[in-house]
């Protein structure tokens, strides 16, 4: 075991010797070649005594010996030292230590250690070696120092241009921080205080956000209507094409939406409304849709209110006319119920279907200024009476042109007993001459002309007036006119009673 | 024989180890060499008719990164103190070596050696502070261990203080 433990140590590069007297060493272990040559101890069994002629270790004897004396087991280290040996240098360090009662003394070959440490120390220095060897002279230092001072001043000036860039930038953000939260306030001010209701969509058209006229309008909360398509959400099945083109107007062409419909609230009650979309762009790129709903229940009312004095007041005027005629009394409001009712079968719009009712109820208003005489008179007119009493298309004509009615009203007064083959008067009007009001009122008031009781002739039966309708059909008559006027006589809506309302 | 310990101090890289080589084997070379701990040379002169052992202790110089080992002044009879006259910072560190040592030592004889005076068109800042010591009562000699001016003058300068201050050999005696 001793003898692994020596070569170990000798691979080491490390002899132990133990104290034997004053400044006097046996080696425990087997003797290097450079501890030989260096101390001059060729075995074992000869002795170091540290004299004169070992300085290094005489100096650290001193160190060494009051270490002994402590009986400390931890090593003091002398530090190395430079030995001449085998034709160059080692450098040793020798180390004291008590150990089970016994000094000793330690001494070892730094070798490679001191080779890397000299390496790292040699390098370092060379290094500021080189640094000082740039600034050896003061006129060296004085230009590196001005070098130095004018570097700071102009990175200095480069720090100061950066920091007020700097705080400029930091001043315009927050600035711009203020200004967008500034308008965001206001937009939101905007969007929740507009009496109008206000949705903002994708574009996708998923609602993003509205606003609380919105919630009101519909009954629906932020939370729910958040994230529902428009549609699904406040738009009615029969409103859901022309949503579509609405929406699909705004978000494709960029273009704003108007117009007037219904929707839909959450209790599934209409609503009539009046929407403006408006395309929401940012950058040129289309981000959705900010659409507007404003209630027109009111204006609807009131409208209708108008419309409905109106027709009213006409349906009076007509009342009046007709009191110097018992016999056609109700002619007129009877031919605009039939006429508006055709409309109806024939697919026409609301603002038709009314021009076509306030024309059956005027058609005869020139009548007012034939006389009873003739207007009333039992058995046949002569040729002189049957003219007067034709006039009144002219004279109707005459009344009513130059109103601001939005309908010709005054056409189809003059027109209602043309024909299309020309045999109808005041003109003689053919074919597409003949207005298709103007063909739609002559039918009506041919059938109801011939279901009533005149002066001078009893009601026709029915099968009179189909007789009549089916052999003008095409030619005095519109054809398809006559087929929807057949049709419903056929299913027992026409004629109507003189008198019904509308 | 007497025998004197003198050491080598000042900074690294001013030319001790060199200085010592140009005295006691009369060469130079001009690679640099870091010294590691200490090095060690004898050599016997004579001095005031004595022959006299100098154990010359070659201390490696101080830095930044090594600092000298007080223990190894101990017993030294007077010391060099070298500074690089190119590099104004060793006469920096000198200073503050000399000032270790004085606290180790005691009053003990020192010379300044201003060495590198082979190049003394590139000495720099130098000339005030060395009169200042100069004043102090500090000897200053200019030397080059490039080509020997005044080196062996100036060990020999040391060695008889060293005798005048120690003549009877006594406790500075290795």
């Amino acid at each position: 075991m001793l003898s692994h433990l020596q070569q170990l140590l000798s691979a080491l590069d490390t002899v132990i010797l133990t104290r034997t007297g004053p400044r006097e060493f046996k080696p425990v272990v087997a003797l290097p070649h450079w501890f030989t040559t260096v101390f001059g101890v060729n075995d074992q069994s000869q002795h170091l005594v540290v004299d004169d002629s070992l300085p290094f270790l005489g100096n650290f004897m001193v160190d060494a010996e009051a270490h002994w004396s402590r009986g400390e087991g931890r090593v003091l280290w002398s530090g190395p030292w430079t030995e001449a040996a085998e034709g160059g240098e080692i450098v040793l360090e020798a180390g004291a230590a008590t150990v089970a009662g016994a000094d000793m003394l330690v001494v070892k070959l730094l070798g490679e250690t001191s080779t890397e440490v000299q390496g790292i120390l040699q390098t370092a220095r060379e290094q500021s070696l080189r640094f000082e060897d740039l600034f050896r002279t003061e006129e060296e230092r004085e230009k590196y120092r001005r070098y130095l001072e004018r570097e700071v001043q102009k990175r200095t000036g480069e720090l100061e241009h950066t920091v007020t860039q700097l705080r400029q930038t930091v001043d315009a953000l927050n600035a711009a921080k203020d200004e967008t939260a500034r308008q965001r306030e206001y937009f939101k001010s905007l969007f929740n205080g507009t009496p109008e209701a206000v949705v903002l969509l994708d574009r996708e058209g998923l609602v993003v956000d509205c606003n609380q006229t919105f919630v009101t309008l519909f009954g629906f909360s932020i939370e729910t209507a958040k994230g529902r398509h428009i549609d699904d959400l406040i738009v009615p099945p029969q409103k859901k094409a022309e949503a579509r083109a609405m929406t699909e107007a705004v978000g494709g062409s960029g273009m704003v939406a108007l117009g007037d419909t219904v929707r839909r609230r959450a209790d599934g009650g209409l609503v009539p409304v009046s929407i403006i979309g408006a395309p929401v762009v940012y950058g040129g790129a289309g981000l959705g849709v900010l659409a507007s709903y404003r209630d027109i229940s009111e204006q609807k009312s009131a409208q209708q209110r108008l419309e409905d004095a109106f027709i009213d007041l006409v349906e009076t005027v007509a009342r009046a006319m007709e009191s110097s005629d018992p016999y056609t009394a109700g002619h007129q409001r009877s031919v605009a119920r039939m006429a508006h009712r055709v409309g109806e079968v024939l697919g026409k719009d609301d603002a038709w279907l009314e021009g076509i009712y306030v024309g059956g109820l005027l058609h005869d208003i020139g009548k007012i200024s034939i006389p009873a005489s003739i207007l009333v008179k039992p058995g046949a007119l002569r040729e002189e009476e049957w003219l007067v009493l034709q006039s009144h298309t002219i004279r109707g004509y005459e009344i009513l042109t130059g109103t601001s009615l939005p309908w010709r009203v005054d056409l189809m007064a003059r027109n209602h007993h043309e024909r299309l083959d020309g045999s109808g008067y005041p003109d003689g009007l053919k074919g597409e001459e003949v207005s298709f009001e103007a063909r739609v009122l002559s039918v009506c008031d041919v059938v109801e002309a011939m279901s009533s009781h005149r002066p001078y002739r009893p009601a026709r039966s029915l099968a009179e007036v189909e007789k009549e309708l089916k052999t003008g059909r095409g030619v005095r008559y519109d054809a398809e006119v006559v087929d929807v006027v057949l049709g419903l006589m056929a299913s027992g809506e026409f004629p109507l009673a003189n008198g019904d309302k509308r | 024989m007497i025998s004197k310990k003198l050491c080598m101090l000042g900074g690294y890289a001013v030319g001790k180890t060199s200085l010592v080589r140009r005295f006691v084997y009369g060469v130079f070379s001009d690679k640099y060499l870091t010294t590691i701990g200490v090095k060690i040379d004898k050599q016997v002169v004579r001095a005031d008719d004595r022959d006299v052992t100098l154990v010359l202790w070659d201390l490696a110089g101080e830095d930044g990164f090594k600092k000298v080992r007080l223990s190894y002044l101990r017993g030294a009879s007077g010391y060099l103190l070298v500074v690089d006259g190119t590099r104004r910072t060793s006469l920096d560190t000198a200073l503050e070596v000399q000032k270790k040592a004085r606290e180790t030592l005691g009053e003990v004889p020192f010379l300044l050696l201003v060495n590198k005076g082979d190049l003394k068109d590139q000495w720099t800042g130098l000339d005030s502070d060395i009169r200042a010591l100069e004043q102090k009562g500090w000897r200053v000699i200019t030397t080059s261990a490039r080509d020997g001016t005044s080196v062996k003058d100036a060990f020999m300068l040391l060695v008889r203080d060293m005798l005048s201050a120690q003549p009877d050999n006594g406790a500075a005696q290795e």
